[in-house]
């Protein structure tokens, strides 16, 4: 790796005055292996470029990568054609998050009479749906600001690659600028992919994007897609009081996480009075006098359904393909671009993170990404990107890291499993909440801890206890040792850290 | 899965009616706080023929049955009816509350029943034997215990004495006023007073003195020093005090109640302070939250060596053992901080150390956590320590108003922080203010506890949108700020 970049004062300010390809120019020169240090080598001579940095796309991982940078004084510039923040920040999880704790308001209001309290909740939907707004532009505008005050150029417009390094700024059919940097980095998310179902285009059909347009609640709604935004969009609605049906393909809704804790959450979701409906898959959609009428399959059977709304979650790709990847020389599988473990392309120098290396993923994901290629940038050791949780903000939350039961057994590793229940607890006793599970998954021969997965109240913030404890390799003997606040939900991990100690503990503590 | 061999007593136990059969026991724990049950549990999991020894019918202590969990029930209805008067900023709109007092009582005693019957079961499925009676030692091996069918003595050859704390008084406003409560009386939820003194700014205090003012009383919080909490970091408070200002009638800092008369209305207090305009007022009831005492009396301790010291504690070593080999004291009785995760904490290492383990008491930070709106918790080494200890540190601290959760919560004015030493970047210390603390604060324990480095908290990916981001942010803060020292040489 090379030296830490500085920033030139001199170049800074004949950066406005750049035009394309005086680095790609001077490149030829270098084999491609050693683009970068060549071309870091020219920045350090005062060799002109625009950027140090140039991001493409301003979601999750784009404005992380961006503020990290800059941070360590690297010019930077972030190309978003639309809002800062992304799909994220303006149209999914977050205003997703902010409904859903309102809506939650709702529901636990309903259940207070348990205890003496009544008060008969209402809500404008329109306002409701508004509020959607407030949260997404707060964020946004923090994070526009604190981009803004690091020095962040942000260049309104689509990108399109003219050269490796050399980045078009599209604008209408305008190209604007060109824009030449040492780093690129790929960060355009994902996109709707249309959904191969007859009558899919269909006025009631709606995307996630369109979802955020609806004007009125609907009586009755189908969710299709049983990954986080569906089971999120699919309880918010039903908490606001509409009928929904979840529907997916996959044997069980979290296609991801391991079956039991799918179940527990599907019965919650029953529970509420969703219909649940794995392992359907929705043949044909067609408009009728009461609303649409959706052909579902199961096995060989065929059943009906008639819904006024249909929302579709499932089937997103990269947004890759404006790009122009090819004439970079970047390679593309599927459309997903095709990144090293350190978020590199084949193209040296060019890095990509986030959805548009997989289709589908997790904002936090993209942001750790996001933060990798800027350390490695501004010239940190490179390293390897730690475990992942998942996270689903339903009620009860589910929250997972590391391996499932099954991963863990197919990894080769014996397992002991600690399982603690939230209704033997005392914090669940005095929030009324009683749903759900600690599962931790160790390795039984040593105890390192290999994964932990939640279903219950406040998993969300309780996993990244467990991620805390992947991350320094501790066993399930140390994380039962670290004492927790009481009564809190942590307890909860203690005691099935405890349990998945199995007969060890006692066993050797015994003779010890 | 878990190999254990339990207790070794299956008869369903009676007292015999003579005191002539003198009982054996090798292990017995008196009191059945969160301290004295998870030890005796621990030791019917590694095989120690335990008795427990409980004045209640089932285990749960002052925790269980008048303090931490009533408290929070109650403080989860409070959460609840802040939070429907607020909804105009999340888009609902709710009727003001009706209250069913008789209702919310009923359901907060099914929750202490709920839990401390759990308890009884587990009681009976480790095998712990169980005498509900009040123990008195008569020599450091043997207990007499008073019970409902007469005194039965006890021998044993490890005692755990766990018998916990009760509210402190102050002699001269035990007046005999029925006004006048402590924390035990205010969890009775007797009636919703117009007006409520509460006498004291620590945590509980606080907790209490929020739930009645979420009920609808107009609460008056007064306390001597000039700040809430003492002890507890001030940028986390003054998160907590900006918060609770507005949900209290008044709060007398620097203020000092000389006396307190009934009326006929109700109780006329004297205050003495400048801060305070009128000096005589009358509240329908008083909370007196001034601190607990252990119980250390009664207990027979002058047939033993154990003498407790000025204040009713009594003196352990890093064993939890005391002057007596045979006996140990674990929890409130054993010294601050009066922590019900405490107090377990003690239980298992000393039923540990009884069973042979290595082990002594050593932790680096337990975590305290306030549950009011917002908690505040905290685990390690505080600001406040470390300017009196005299010691370097740095502080990197996150604001919430930059945190995405927090803003879909409407709750952007919390703060974390996370304290560190400055030379080798180790966690020290993690401080947080803002809803759910408590829960947070459990990743900054463990960080403490594993000797992390602040990057370690850094590194691992946090979920987002989660408030626990806010954790793995400060310690960004601190990174950003040390880089210039230790960015990768080439």
């Amino acid at each position: 790796m090379t030296a830490p970049l500085t920033p030139h004062s001199e170049s800074q300010n004949a950066a406005t005055t750049q035009t394309e390809g005086a680095v790609a120019e001077a490149l030829p020169e270098f084999d491609s292996e050693s683009i970068v240090e060549a071309a870091e080598q020219l920045l350090r001579e005062g060799a002109p470029h625009d950027f140090d940095l140039l991001i493409i796309g301003g979601g999750p991982g784009g404005y992380t990568a961006a503020l990290r940078a800059a941070e360590q004084g690297a010019r930077v510039g972030l190309i978003e054609s639309r809002e800062i923040g992304g799909v994220h920040i303006n149209r999914g999880g977050l205003p997703i998050k902010a409904l859903l704790c309102a809506a939650n308001l709702l529901r636990d209001m309903q259940r207070a009479e348990e205890f003496g309290l009544r008060a008969s909740g209402s809500f404008d939907f329109v306002e409701f749906w508004a509020r959607r707004e407030k949260v997404t532009s707060e964020v946004r505008g923090h994070t526009q600001a604190h981009l803004e005050a690091l020095g962040v150029q942000i260049l309104p417009g689509r990108a399109r690659f003219v050269e490796s390094h050399t980045v078009e700024i599209v604008r209408g059919d305008q190209v604007v600028r060109s824009v030449t940097a040492v780093n690129v980095l790929i960060a355009t998310g994902a996109v709707p992919c249309r959904l191969q179902v007859p009558g899919v285009d269909l006025p009631n059909v709606l995307s996630t994007r369109q979802i955020w347009e609806l004007e009125k609640l609907p009586s009755s709604m189908a969710v299709i897609g049983g990954g986080a935004l569906g089971v999120e969009f699919a309880q918010l609605f039903q908490m606001l009081g509409v009928r929904v049906t979840l529907i997916d393909y996959s044997p069980h809704i979290l296609p991801l996480e391991d079956p039991d804790i799918a179940r527990e959450l599907e019965t919650a979701l029953r529970e509420g009075g969703m219909a649940v409906l794995s392992g359907h898959k929705l043949q044909a959609i067609e408009a009728h006098a009461d609303g649409l009428q959706l052909t579902l399959s199961q096995d060989e059977q065929t059943s009906s359904l008639t819904v006024e709304k249909l929302l579709v979650t499932s089937g997103r790709k990269p947004n890759t393909e404006p790009l122009n990847l090819e004439v970079a020389g970047i390679t593309t599988r599927h459309e997903r671009v095709l990144v090293d473990e350190q978020c590199q392309t084949n193209v040296p120098g060019v890095f990509a993170v986030g959805d548009c290396t997989r289709g589908t993923g997790w904002a936090h994901q993209a942001m750790a990404e996001g933060a990798l290629v800027a350390d490695i940038v501004t010239g940190f050791a490179p390293r390897t990107l730690p475990v992942v949780p998942h996270v689903y903000y339903t009620t009860p939350e589910v929250a997972t890291i590391g391996h499932g039961e099954r991963a863990a057994q197919w990894a080769g590793h014996e397992i002991n499993v600690g399982v603690c229940h939230f209704h033997d607890t005392a914090r669940a006793a005095t929030k009324n909440e009683y749903r759900g599970m600690v599962k931790i998954i160790a390795d039984a021969t040593d105890g390192t801890i290999l994964g932990c997965q939640i279903i219950g109240p406040c998993a969300s913030e309780l996993i990244n206890q467990a991620a805390l404890a992947l991350h320094l390799g501790l066993t399930v003997q140390k994380l039962a040792e670290v004492p927790c606040g009481a009564p809190t939900f942590s307890e909860v991990l203690a005691e099935a850290a405890r349990r998945a100690i199995g007969g060890n503990f006692s066993e050797g503590g015994v003779s010890a | 899965m878990r190999n254990v061999q339990c207790g070794v007593r299956n008869f369903p136990f009676r007292i015999p009616h003579s005191a002539f059969r003198i009982m054996k026991t090798k292990l017995v724990v008196i009191g059945g706080g969160p301290g004295g049950y998870a030890a005796a549990f621990l030791a019917a999991d590694l095989g120690i023929e335990t008795t427990l020894v409980e004045m209640e019918t089932n285990p749960g202590g002052v925790c269980l049955y008048r303090g931490c969990i009533p408290s929070k029930a109650l403080l989860h209805v409070a959460k609840l009816l802040n939070e429907a008067r607020e909804a105009e900023n999340i888009g609902l709109t709710f009727a003001e509350p009706k209250i069913d007092l008789d209702k919310m009582r009923a359901w907060k005693e099914s929750v202490v029943a709920k839990m401390t019957g759990g308890l009884g079961q587990l009681v009976k499925a480790r095998k712990v034997t169980y005498i509900k009676g009040r123990a008195k030692f008569a020599s450091a091996s043997e207990l007499d215990i008073e019970t409902a069918e007469g005194t039965q003595k006890l021998s044993f050859e490890h005692a755990i004495l766990a018998t916990g704390s009760r509210p402190a008084k102050i002699p001269a406003f035990d007046i005999g006023s029925p006004r006048i409560m402590d924390s035990t009386g205010a969890l009775q939820l007797e009636n919703i007073p117009a007006t409520l003194l509460v006498v004291g700014g620590g945590y509980i205090g606080l907790e209490l003195g929020s739930v009645y003012a979420a009920l609808g009383t107009k609460v008056t919080v007064v306390e001597m020093t000039p700040t809430l909490l003492p002890g507890a970091d001030r940028d986390l408070v003054k998160v907590l005090e900006g918060h609770i200002k507005t949900k209290m009638h008044a709060m007398l800092m620097e203020t000092k109640v000389v006396s307190m008369k009934e009326v006929k209305n109700g109780v006329k207090v004297t205050f003495e302070g400048e801060k305070v305009m009128e000096k005589e007022q009358i509240f329908e009831k008083v909370l007196i939250s001034i601190g607990r005492v252990p119980n250390s009396q009664d207990l027979g301790l002058e047939n033993t060596r154990i003498a407790p010291d000025k204040r009713g504690f009594i003196e352990v070593d890093a064993q939890r053992r005391t002057v007596e080999p045979t006996i140990y004291a674990i929890g409130d009785i054993a010294g601050e901080p009066m922590l019900a995760h405490k107090a377990s904490h003690e239980g298992r290492l000393a039923v540990e150390v009884i069973a042979g383990h290595n082990a002594v008491w050593e932790p680096q930070a337990i975590p305290a956590v306030v549950f009011t709106d917002p908690e505040i918790a905290w685990a390690g080494l505080t600001e406040t320590q470390a300017e009196k200890e005299g010691r370097k540190i740095t502080v990197s601290r996150f604001p919430w108003a930059a945190s995405g959760r927090a803003t879909t919560l409407d709750r952007s004015d919390g703060v974390t922080k996370i304290i560190t030493d400055p030379e080798t970047e180790r966690v020290l210390g993690v401080g947080i203010a803002g809803p759910g603390a408590g829960e947070l604060i459990a990743e900054g324990t463990l960080a403490i506890e594993m000797g992390a480095v602040a990057s370690d908290v850094k590194l691992t990916i946090h979920p987002h949108p989660t408030l626990s981001e806010t954790m793995m942010e400060s310690a960004e803060v601190l990174f950003g700020q040390a880089t210039h020292i230790h960015r990768p040489k080439k």
